[in-house]
């Protein structure tokens, strides 16, 4: 591929700072800053889409739409919805420090699995090589932080930043492994999941209304 | 005038969406929105005539480069969307405005509820249709996840805490569950592009050309991440926490879209998705069968222990799901048979039972089984289709459910594996057991409120449904030859073991 030597440290560093905003939207109590925090992620996969387009100029196009959808409007519904909540999410499961540790561990397995059998997991030669392999590591990391946030969070609202995590996770990986590829753009444009926090933060809005809380614990009205 | 495959397929899924446009902006009017909501559900069903009629004769029909694609397999699915739509339309119409949230919230926002509910229904139809017409992994994926979309306001649609519950968990599980599946289409779409030198490298088609060029590891890896995405969207044990939750605070009509189609939507992607490694990885099939196996005992024990009748039947699909990915998971033509045949009759048995439970609930405004008793004195027309509806589903003689059943454990029988076997009778032992026994308590005995002696059979155009699809139960039991030219050839193109 033809990347200069800049662009690939730049993706690189880039990639590794989705690891701490995404560790820090899912564990920052306050939920402005969160939403700040994911905004600065989404700031920053734009960013990683549009070096990579440097070699593959239709990247442009998705990078300009995950500019509009990941940053703009999905951090616009975010801080919407926040208005008149408390400041700070109810209370979570695991807390700041053990998530500390939990995180720790997950990011130091998963990155020594995705460096150790490099050649069981990547589908192409091109993700055995630097920076697409540590671009497959990170989004895996991203992935499950997603989940982390959305199985260790009380508060509905989180399980939404839990969602765009998930999905920014499997957006590397699609850039880092593809990005060469003409229906990568495509791929990236109509796999967005910008409806989908759209109509949980409307479900979420109306369980407030209704329940008077976010809190998940207290949704018991169903049992199995 | 000779209709293109292009046109056809292309009017299959966008004929409901000028309906749902048109139910939106008349959704202050009376008198419209019901007739619209009908005629936009009963197009797909009058084109998928000549598409099945097409796909018999040609083999499969295709358009746009083969972007979308309907062969036997797709073919099954849009006749029981068509299908299961239109009658779910039908019986909606008299149905949504008997719920007290009519009488609550007044009869100007009612209207324009209602509005929404129709053209969201009509959308949500549209989407499966989508999901089952195109070639192209990724599209699939975005069709699949449409679906929850255009689904997750429905489930809500009451808005009272419980349903809003189940919609909030609807939406989370299946967007989660489903994204894994998008890791894995990329996986493969990057692991197989390389191979493809003409034509798109998303295509079905084309990737199952390369299959056996990409590593094993890569294969186990999409593998598990398509079982664990397609497989929460059809909801298998253990991915269905969603499932009784949605199918039971969701309106009626929408509980018989969710169990009697949209699981199998799921299914359907499952197995298109895991079809592109059969034939070159036949060990994928092993780990089908064990979800199966524990999806259809956990759905019959957790059926068993239900007081409400619509989370009785929305337990029963997860374990009825169980049976058809028990006959992919054995692999062989008969099991392939067994599994397509067994998803007509749970198609056809689960929308009846849930209908069934929804002229319950329009009569008497009670679902619980502990509160209702005696209801066949006064309701016995439900009460018949009822009980065909639960013997079909516990598989005796004559109805369908008996017939897809018996194949499913003479496949079994046929590859030796008699711990599935016994498992499976078993289990058809446990559903038997839930199905009667509520049938039994619900409309024998004593009647236990004053309500139920108020009781009487719903109207006409609820109870018409409910007796197509009896009268359709007992046929296809008792003249499944009708099914086979079509069973046969989508069993046929199966990849086997």
């Amino acid at each position: 591929m033809g990347y200069s030597e800049t662009v690939l440290k730049l993706i690189s560093s880039f990639s590794l700072a989705l690891i701490i905003t995404s560790f820090g939207a899912v564990v920052t109590r306050n939920l402005r800053y969160a939403t700040y925090i994911y905004a600065v992620q989404a700031l920053l996969l734009t960013t990683i889409i549009s070096l990579f387009a440097t070699a593959s100029p239709t990247l442009f196009l998705w990078a300009a739409v995950a500019f509009i959808t990941k940053f703009l409007i999905i951090t616009w519904l975010l801080l919407s919805f926040i208005k008149g909540m408390p400041e700070y999410e109810v209370k979570a499961i695991i807390g700041f420090a053990p998530s500390v540790v939990i995180v720790t561990l997950l990011v130091i397995i998963l990155y020594e699995i995705t460096h150790k059998y490099v050649h069981f997991l990547a589908p192409t030669t091109l993700a055995t090589e630097e920076p697409f392999r540590t671009n497959v590591a990170v989004s895996l990391i991203v992935f499950t932080l997603g989940l982390y946030g959305i199985l260790t969070r009380r508060d509905a609202f989180k399980t939404a930043i839990g969602l765009c995590l998930l999905e920014n996770g499997a957006h590397l990986s699609l850039v880092s492994l593809a990005p060469g590829l003409r229906e990568t753009v495509i791929i990236g444009i109509v796999t967005d999941v910008v409806l989908g926090v759209y109509l949980l933060l409307f479900i979420i809005r109306g369980l407030r209304e209704v329940a008077g809380t976010t809190d998940t614990y207290h949704l018991t009205e169903l049992h199995w | 005038m000779v209709c293109t495959n292009a046109n056809l397929i292309l009017m299959l899924i966008l004929a409901p969406l000028p309906f749902s446009l048109a139910v939106l902006l008349l959704r202050r009017s009376e008198i419209l929105k019901e007739p619209l909501t009908i005629i936009g559900s009963f197009i797909p069903l009058a084109i998928s005539v000549p598409i099945l009629q097409r796909v018999m004769d040609e083999g499969y029909i295709s358009a746009f480069g083969n972007e979308l694609l309907i062969d036997h397999l797709s073919a099954i699915f849009l006749l029981g969307i068509s299908f299961v739509g239109f009658f779910a339309s039908i019986f909606a119409h008299r149905y949504m405005r008997q719920h007290p949230l009519i009488a609550r919230v007044g009869v100007e926002i009612a209207e324009r509820r209602l509005g929404i509910f129709y053209s969201l229904f009509l959308f949500f139809l549209s989407t499966m249709l989508w999901s089952v017409s195109t070639n192209n992994i990724i599209i699939l994926w975005v069709a699949i996840e449409a679906t929850t979309i255009a689904s997750a306001l429905l489930v809500s649609f009451y808005w009272d805490r419980r349903a809003l519950e189940a919609g909030y968990k609807y939406l989370l599980l299946l967007t989660v569950g489903v994204t894994f599946s998008l890791f894995g289409a990329v996986i493969i779409y990057a692991a197989s592009a390389p191979y493809i030198a003409h034509g798109s490298p998303l295509l079905f088609t084309n990737i199952k050309e390369v299959i056996s060029k990409i590593p094993a590891s890569i294969i186990l890896l999409s593998a598990v991440l398509f079982t664990v995405g397609f497989g929460t969207k059809a909801g298998l044990a253990p991915f269905h926490p969603w499932l009784p939750d949605a199918h039971a605070e969701a309106p009626t009509p929408i509980s018989v879209l969710l169990s009697g189609i949209m699981v199998e939507v799921g299914l359907y992607a499952l197995l298109r998705t895991l079809g592109l490694f059969l034939p070159a990885y036949p060990a994928v099939a092993s780990t089908l069968l064990v979800l199966a196996v524990f999806s259809m005992l956990l759905g019959a024990l957790l059926a068993m222990v239900q007081s409400d009748l619509k989370r009785l039947l929305a337990y029963s699909s997860v374990s009825q799901i169980g049976y058809i990915a028990m006959g992919l998971g054995v692999g062989t033509y008969l099991g392939y048979y067994g599994a397509f045949y067994q998803l007509i009759s749970h198609i056809l048995a689960k929308s009846l039972l849930f209908m069934c439970v929804g002229a319950i609930i329009y009569s008497l405004a009670l679902r619980n089984i502990e509160e209702l008793g005696g209801v066949g004195k006064h309701m016995p027309i439900t009460m018949a289709c009822f009980f065909i509806g639960a013997f079909s589903l516990s598989g005796i003689p004559p109805l369908a459910g008996f017939l897809s059943k018996l194949t499913l454990i003479i496949a079994t029988a046929q590859v030796h594996l008699w711990w599935l076997l016994i498992l499976t009778l078993l289990t058809s032992l446990l559903t038997l057991f839930y199905a009667v026994r509520a049938a039994y308590t619900v409309f024998w005995g004593e009647e236990k409120s004053e309500v139920i002696k108020e009781a009487k059979e719903a109207p006409m155009s609820i109870l018409f449904p409910i007796l197509v699809f009896s009268i359709l139960t007992f046929v296809l039991g008792v003249y499944p030859q009708i099914l086979y030219p079509l069973l046969n050839s989508a069993s046929l193109l199966a990849p086997f073991k």
